[in-house]
C-alpha cells in the first residue's frame, strides 16, 4: 500500500476518510480516536443500556468503515457518523422498548436475586445517593419519550447540535426538528418535576409553581396538558 | 417558547417577550422550568468509553472487516498503564474472607469476576470493589460483544 506522509492527527475528518478508503487503518484509526466518546455518549444516551450503546459503538463504527465509500462528501463526516449511530441506536431502542427492567429492579441470577449497583463514582454517600436519585429521575424521564423525539432532544439539547445539523442527521425538516424539541422539553419538563417531587429531590425554588396563579386557575401548573402549552405559546406572542 | 430559549427570534420579538415575562409570573415560571430540564441534562451519561469497550471494539472491527486496528492502544492502554503501578503500590491488603464475600456477590457472574482477581487481590479493599464492580460490567458487556460477533457472522 502506498501510503502518503500525512500528519495523521492534524488531517481533515475528510482526508482520512480519503486515507481509510484506500484501506489505511491508520487513518481510520484517527478518525475512531476522534469520534470515540462522542459516539458511545451519543449511543449511551439513545438506548437504555450500557450494553446496548456499546453494541451500537461497535456497529456504527463498523458500519461506517464499511460503508466508507458510500460517503459522499455531501454533509461532514461527523454529521454521517452520527447519522450511521443514531439509525442504529433508534433499532435498538424500539427493539428494546417492550423489555425495559426498571433500575430497582434486582438482577435474577441462578443463585438468586443481586442488587444493582450504581457505579462507585468516589463521592460521599449522600452526595451518591442524591446523584443517583436525580441520574434515575432523568433515566426515567427520557425512556418515556417517543424514539424520534428522544433522538431530536439527544441531539439538540444534550449533544448541542444546531437545529439544522440535528435535521440533517435525522433526514428530518429544519420545522419539524423545532416543534419535536418543543413538544419534547414540555413533556420532560413535566416529567422532570413530577418524579422529582415524587423522590423527594428539591428542585430551584424558581421552578416551583406559582400558587396564586394555580387557585385562580383551578389547574395544577405541574401539569401541562396539550391545549394548556399551545395558550402559552400564544401568551408568549 | 422554544425559539426564545434557543434565541432564535428576532431581536424585536425577543424584546416582546422579555416585556411580557417581567409581569407574567406564569410565562416566567413555565420559560424558568424548560431552562432549568435543559440545564439538568447537562452532565447526563457524559462518560467516555470504558477502555474495555474500546479493545472489543478492536476485535469486533477486525473480525468483520479483516482489517488491523490499533486505535485502542493510544488511549485505553495508557489509562491502564497508568492505573497498574498505583494498584501494585497497595498490594496484600485482600483477605480471603473479603475474597469470598466478593465471588459470593458475583454470582451468576463468576467466570470473570473470577478472571479479574488475579489482578485484583493485590490491591487495597476500595480499589478492588470499584475494580470488581467494573470486572463485572465487563462481564456481561464481553458476553453480549461476543454473542452479538458470532452472531453477526
Amino acid at each position: 500500500m502506498a501510503e502518503k506522509k500525512v500528519d495523521l492527527k492534524k488531517a481533515g475528518d475528510e482526508e482520512l476518510v480519503t486515507l481509510a478508503r484506500a484501506e489505511n487503518t491508520r487513518a481510520f484509526d484517527e478518525l475512531v480516536n476522534r469520534y470515540q466518546n462522542k459516539i458511545y455518549r451519543l449511543a449511551r444516551r439513545m438506548t437504555e443500556t450500557e450494553e446496548d450503546a456499546e453494541d451500537v459503538l461497535q456497529e456504527a463504527f463498523v458500519k461506517a468503515y464499511k460503508s466508507l465509500g458510500g460517503f459522499k462528501g455531501k454533509s461532514r463526516f461527523s454529521t454521517w457518523l452520527y447519522r450511521i449511530t443514531v439509525n442504529l441506536a433508534l433499532m435498538k431502542l424500539r427493539k428494546r422498548k417492550l423489555e425495559t427492567v426498571p433500575i430497582d429492579q434486582p438482577i435474577e441470577t441462578g443463585d438468586g436475586a443481586v442488587q444493582r449497583e450504581i457505579e462507585d463514582s468516589g463521592m460521599d454517600p449522600l452526595e451518591k445517593m442524591i446523584a443517583a436519585e436525580s441520574r434515575a429521575v432523568l433515566d426515567a424521564a427520557v425512556q418515556d419519550l417517543p424514539p424520534g423525539h428522544r433522538a431530536v432532544f439527544v441531539l439538540r439539547d444534550v449533544e448541542k447540535l444546531s437545529t439544522e445539523d440535528t435535521a440533517r442527521v435525522l433526514g428530518i425538516t429544519v420545522p419539524a426538528v423545532k416543534s419535536r424539541l418543543h413538544r419534547t422539553r414540555l413533556m420532560l419538563k413535566e416529567q422532570l418535576i413530577r418524579s422529582a417531587a415524587a423522590r423527594g429531590i428539591p428542585l430551584p425554588v424558581e421552578v416551583g409553581p406559582p400558587k396564586k396563579r394555580r387557585k385562580r386557575r383551578g389547574k395544577s401548573e405541574t401539569l401541562i396538558p396539550e391545549g394548556a402549552s399551545k395558550a402559552r405559546r400564544v401568551n408568549l406572542g | 417558547m422554544s425559539e426564545y430559549i434557543d434565541g432564535e427570534l428576532g431581536e424585536s420579538v425577543c424584546k416582546d417577550v422579555e416585556d411580557h415575562l417581567t409581569t407574567c409570573r406564569k410565562c416566567r415560571f413555565h420559560v424558568d422550568a424548560v431552562k432549568y430540564t435543559i440545564k439538568m441534562f447537562d452532565e447526563w451519561r457524559a462518560d467516555d468509553v470504558p477502555p474495555d469497550a474500546m479493545i472489543r471494539l478492536r476485535g469486533r472491527l477486525t473480525d468483520e472487516t479483516g482489517c488491523l486496528f490499533a486505535f485502542p492502544v493510544d488511549k485505553a492502554m495508557r489509562k491502564a498503564s497508568a492505573a497498574k503501578p498505583a494498584r501494585k503500590k497497595t498490594s496484600g491488603k485482600k483477605t480471603a474472607a473479603g475474597k469470598e464475600a466478593a465471588r459470593k456477590k458475583t454470582t451468576g457472574r463468576r467466570k470473570t469476576a473470577r478472571k479479574k482477581t488475579t489482578a485484583s487481590k493485590k490491591t487495597s479493599r476500595g480499589r478492588t470493589t470499584a475494580r470488581k464492580k467494573t470486572a463485572r460490567k465487563r462481564t456481561s458487556r464481553k458476553k453480549s460483544g461476543s454473542r452479538k460477533a458470532v452472531r453477526e457472522k
